[in-house]
């Protein structure tokens, strides 16, 4: 049986918490555990690219360009697991207070985003 | 020579019992202390001991929850939190934090946890936001309504002004 086709996931983490829908201040130790336990239970394994990334995105709710910083992780996934990436990245949005998270899979950019209703 | 610990304190003050482990664990820990204290780049740090701990235990065959549960992934873990604090990425949390758990973990929305405390949305909203603080009286009021009561607890030593070291072992 051929073995699952493994592909390039990375996604973005900034280091605040969103300034429009949360208060901007960086994250409770608490928050990058849970994404800790999160990627160890669920993948074999996870690289945090070095330094920080620095980025500016423009906000949907106002229009504005917003600057951010972040962590990026990098992630070799089977195919199979990619839904339970964006599930734990759904999450994240909550627990991190962002409005979505970047995702690339092997070359294709998503905008993950809570799912409706778990907005804290 | 010097008695080896029986315990390792994390940053919420549980006292981890180190006296269970076997050598090959302790081992582990003081080599991930020993990386902890020369205050190394706090990626640098998570890359080393996930892929420390991983490999540790996957060839021991433990699954990866069974993993999580030692005592050594939760002092890989503490250890991490406390390079993040030092380094200014991590913060302490507060009762915010606390509060925004609650409502993700125990609640569909924001919305019904205000239906269940009797909090006001529109107060919420400005607690969340870092704009406004309950009042303790309300706060205990609120939480008592879904189960939860608010406790004083010592001050930890450690904050992200006040650098400590992580305990040696071994």
């Amino acid at each position: 049986m051929p073995s699952p086709k493994i592909v390039e996931c990375s996604f973005l983490i900034p280091l605040h918490r969103d300034f429009e829908i949360s208060d901007g201040e960086r994250h409770a130790r608490q928050s990058w555990n849970w994404l800790n336990d999160e990627l160890y239970c669920r993948f074999e394994g996870r690289t945090i690219a070095p330094g920080v990334y620095k980025g500016t995105w423009k906000s949907p709710r106002t229009g504005k360009a917003l600057h951010d910083e972040t962590r990026k992780y990098i992630i070799a996934a089977p195919k199979t697991k990619i839904d339970g990436l964006r599930a734990v990245l759904r999450e994240a949005c909550s627990v991190f207070e962002q409005q979505c998270i970047y995702l690339n899979v092997a070359g294709e950019v998503e905008f993950i985003e809570a799912e409706h209703g778990q907005e804290t | 020579m010097a008695k080896k610990p029986e315990t390792y304190v994390d940053l919420d003050g549980r006292r981890l019992n180190l006296t269970l482990l076997d050598g090959a664990e302790l081992q582990l820990i003081s080599i991930m202390q020993k990386r902890a204290r020369t205050r190394p780049d706090w990626n640098d740090f998570d890359n080393f001991w996930f892929a420390k701990v991983a490999a540790f235990y996957d060839n021991r065959g433990l699954s990866r929850t069974q993993a999580m549960r030692t005592v050594v992934y939760q002092i890989a873990q503490d250890l991490s939190a406390r390079l993040a604090l030092a380094s200014g990425f991590a913060r302490e949390s507060d009762y915010r934090d606390g509060l925004r758990k609650i409502i993700r973990t125990r609640f569909q929305s924001r919305r019904e946890f205000c239906a269940a405390t009797g909090l006001s949305e529109d107060m919420m909203s400005h607690v969340l936001a870092g704009r406004k603080h309950l009042a303790l009286d309300t706060l205990a009021q609120a939480l008592q309504r879904i189960g939860y009561e608010l406790r004083l607890v010592p001050f930890r030593t450690t904050s992200p002004r006040r650098k400590s070291r992580p305990q040696k072992v071994g």
